[in-house]
């Protein structure tokens, strides 16, 4: 598997810096979506690029393909109609209800910058991570949010 | 498929200058100018790391309001005419008042004041008019800070919303919080806020009871003033502050927050003094004072005593309609980096066109000192300024050779009656009439000058339910200076009877009252009517 964005969300400040990262690289779309769980926490979600993606599978244009060199599940921009089928398809929720020039938001996880997504290089609390499989399974992500003290969660 | 050459852009380093943490980072140009933002992974002190306000850095000096040419009523004007006509105001220098915002370098600064020492200019004044500017002086205090200083702390308070402020803090400070069980931070603040989910000890406080906690902790608060917190707690704190063999208080201060800046910043004073631990606010930088304040410039130009008024920097000021309204009948010259927008004249907040606009460049553009809250920072950016942009320095050449000697000045200190401010804060505090909702100011980076989303109203959800209102349904505000519309956000972290706006933009701050205290302009919490728009 290619290297996704993992959000620590015990470590999240709510400063939104992910979001204004992806819409000043991608002219106001913004391709992470900002949850808000009622006042307990702002969740930024981006696509999670499934390996049998959905939104794929609904778009009747076939603007939506997995690239199966990388895992990347890329939109292309021309093709993309706007009928927000994709939106309606995702299973978590992470494509943007509002159009942008006419076409849905997808991340890419900015296939076009080496060093990465721009939303993990700006968040400025280090609450996103860009890491391969083998990292998370080295770094025990997830294994710490069953631990109810804040403290072991919240370290790093 | 065509592959574009990855050569055709390039990256050039600069620093971010919207609030005292001084962030370096990449602008991104290509054949057709600026591109983007690029997040420098080696960058000091922020390691690529960057805010909303930094992610918006290229859409501020690439905006297409950005103003380029001179302009006065809607026409361009020659810099000849400009220099003529203020050669011929600089002949009676007591009828003319310098002020400068916070977009300048410390060397612009230095030009500015002597320039007027040459011209014989006596009334200068900063025209920063956001509350946090009173904070500035207390970074000279204690002066480099680096992260260190935090790693060797076992306490830390934090009075406002740090993490809003200046997100670039909270990677150190959650880093510092969980490594030792035994850190602890205290975090005290009039809304519920994400700087308060990481504290050991949040202080929720009414809004404007932010200085009298402070002097909780401090321990010379009267047991008579009702907190809604146990003085015992907040004397607990204190004690452990004081005992703590390092500590930290950082501060950060929002616009419409605060009934009484010149107490809450006595009362960090008083603190830092009885605890021996150093204040460092995260501000807006805002380090220069002048021999004045813009209170005071304001009071003279009632007494018709200044008539002319040249502010360098940006057009910030004018764009506060109760300040604008107080500066009828002055013929004013400003740097502006962008046109002011329509909506401005649609609430008739200036008459836009009777001044004079000057392309200012931004920080962004500039090479020179600033001053952060972590110590000078040389500016060197390699961003040229947007074309006819130019730096206070370009200017004042234009009037004979610029003399950048370094001189501070700073307006008279004041004996400040503690005991007297509280009495009155209390005053004003129980005035507060029932059924009327209390506007505050919340300072967010996303909501930088609305370049992200339009402002939203934070609305306690019980207050919703009483005007049938949901979550991105529109409401209307109405204040003694006119009413704004606002789509609104229900969140329980809006105490009941208080409504919260972004106050980044004139949309809101001009619903603010206006107040001036010892020649300090401050906009307090502001009482206003709300409705559900049908």
């Amino acid at each position: 598997m290619a290297k996704r964005i993992i959000l620590d969300l015990d470590l999240c400040c709510g400063c939104r810096s992910c979001e204004a990262a992806c819409k000043a690289a991608f002219k106001s779309e913004s391709r992470i979506k900002y949850g808000r769980l009622s006042d307990i926490a702002n969740l930024p979600m981006a696509c999670k690029h499934c390996p049998e993606p959905l939104c794929q599978a609904a778009c009747p244009v076939q603007a939506i393909k997995r690239d199966e060199a990388t895992g990347l599940v890329l939109r292309a921009a021309f093709i993309c109609t706007g009928c927000k089928s994709c939106m309606f398809a995702c299973p978590f929720g992470v494509i943007e209800a509002e159009l942008v020039r006419r076409v849905s938001q997808k991340c890419s996880l900015c296939e076009d910058r080496a060093q990465g997504p721009r939303c993990v290089s700006a968040c400025s609390s280090g609450a996103l991570k860009y890491l391969s499989e083998a990292e998370i399974k080295k770094h025990e992500i997830g294994m710490r949010v069953v631990s109810r003290d804040e403290f072991f969660r919240r370290r790093g | 498929m065509i592959q574009i050459d990855p050569r055709a852009t390039t990256v050039k380093r600069t620093t971010c200058t919207f609030c005292s943490y001084g962030c370096e980072l990449g602008v991104v140009f290509d054949d057709l100018g600026i591109r983007g933002v690029e997040y420098i992974a080696d960058a000091v002190p922020n390691a690529g790391r960057l805010c909303p306000r930094g992610s918006a850095a290229a859409l501020y000096l690439n905006h297409p309001r950005r103003l380029t040419l001179p302009m006065k009523e809607n026409l361009t004007v020659g810099w000849d005419k400009i220099v003529k006509d203020l050669k011929r105001y600089l002949k009676k220098p007591e009828q003319v008042a310098v002020t400068f915002d916070r977009n300048l370098t410390r060397e612009e600064y230095f030009a500015i004041m002597n320039f007027c020492d040459q011209t014989g200019i006596e009334v200068t004044a900063s025209s920063y008019l956001e509350p946090e500017s009173l904070l500035s002086p207390l970074v000279r205090r204690r002066q480099p800070f680096s992260w260190a200083d935090l790693d060797a702390a076992n306490f830390v308070v934090i009075v406002g919303d740090l993490f809003q402020q200046a997100p670039m803090t909270s990677k150190h400070i959650i880093e510092w919080r969980y490594r030792d069980r035994k850190n602890r931070l205290v975090v005290v603040d009039s809304l519920g806020t994400y700087t308060g989910k990481f504290a050991t000890d949040f202080l929720k406080v009414g809004v404007g009871y932010e200085p009298l906690a402070v002097l909780g902790l401090a321990g010379v608060l009267e047991p008579s003033v009702d907190l809604g917190l146990p003085h015992a707690r907040l004397r607990e704190i204190g004690d452990n502050l004081k005992a703590a063999a390092a500590g930290v208080i950082f501060v950060t201060l929002s616009f419409g927050r605060t009934y009484d800046p010149i107490l809450f910043v006595q009362a960090l004073k008083t603190l830092s003094d009885a605890t021996g631990k150093f204040v460092l606010p995260f501000v807006e930088f805002a380090e220069f004072t002048g021999q004045r304040r813009f209170g005071e410039v304001l009071e003279m130009v009632r007494a018709r005593k200044i008539k002319q008024i040249i502010n360098f920097g940006e057009i910030f000021p004018f764009a506060y309609p109760q300040v604008a309204r107080q500066l009828k009948g002055v013929e004013i010259f400003t740097g502006a980096v962008l046109k002011p927008p329509g909506l401005n004249r649609e609430h008739n907040f200036h008459n836009w066109e009777k001044m004079t606009m000057l392309p200012a460049a931004l920080n962004l553009e500039k090479s020179g000192t600033i001053f952060t809250s972590l110590g000078p920072r040389a500016l060197h950016s390699d961003i040229p300024a947007a074309s006819g942009a130019q730096n206070a320095c370009q200017i004042l050449a234009r009037f004979g050779a610029v003399n950048i000697r370094e001189q501070f000045s700073q307006p008279a200190e004041f004996p400040v009656a503690v005991a007297e401010r509280i009495e009155n804060l209390k005053r004003k505090l129980s005035t507060h009439k029932k059924g009327r909702y209390l506007l505050v100011g919340d300072k967010a980076a996303f909501d930088y000058m609305a370049f992200w989303e339009n402002e939203r109203i934070r609305i306690n959800p019980d207050d919703a339910r009483r005007i049938a209102v949901k979550t991105g349904e529109a409401v209307v505000v109405r204040s003694k200076n006119g009413e704004a519309e606002f789509a609104a956000e229900l969140s329980a972290t809006v105490p009941a009877g208080v409504l919260a706006v972004p106050a980044e933009t004139g949309r809101t701050k001009f619903l603010f009252e206006l107040e001036v205290d010892r020649g300090f302009v401050n906009f307090p919490p502001t009482e206003v009517e709300l409705w559900r728009k049908e």
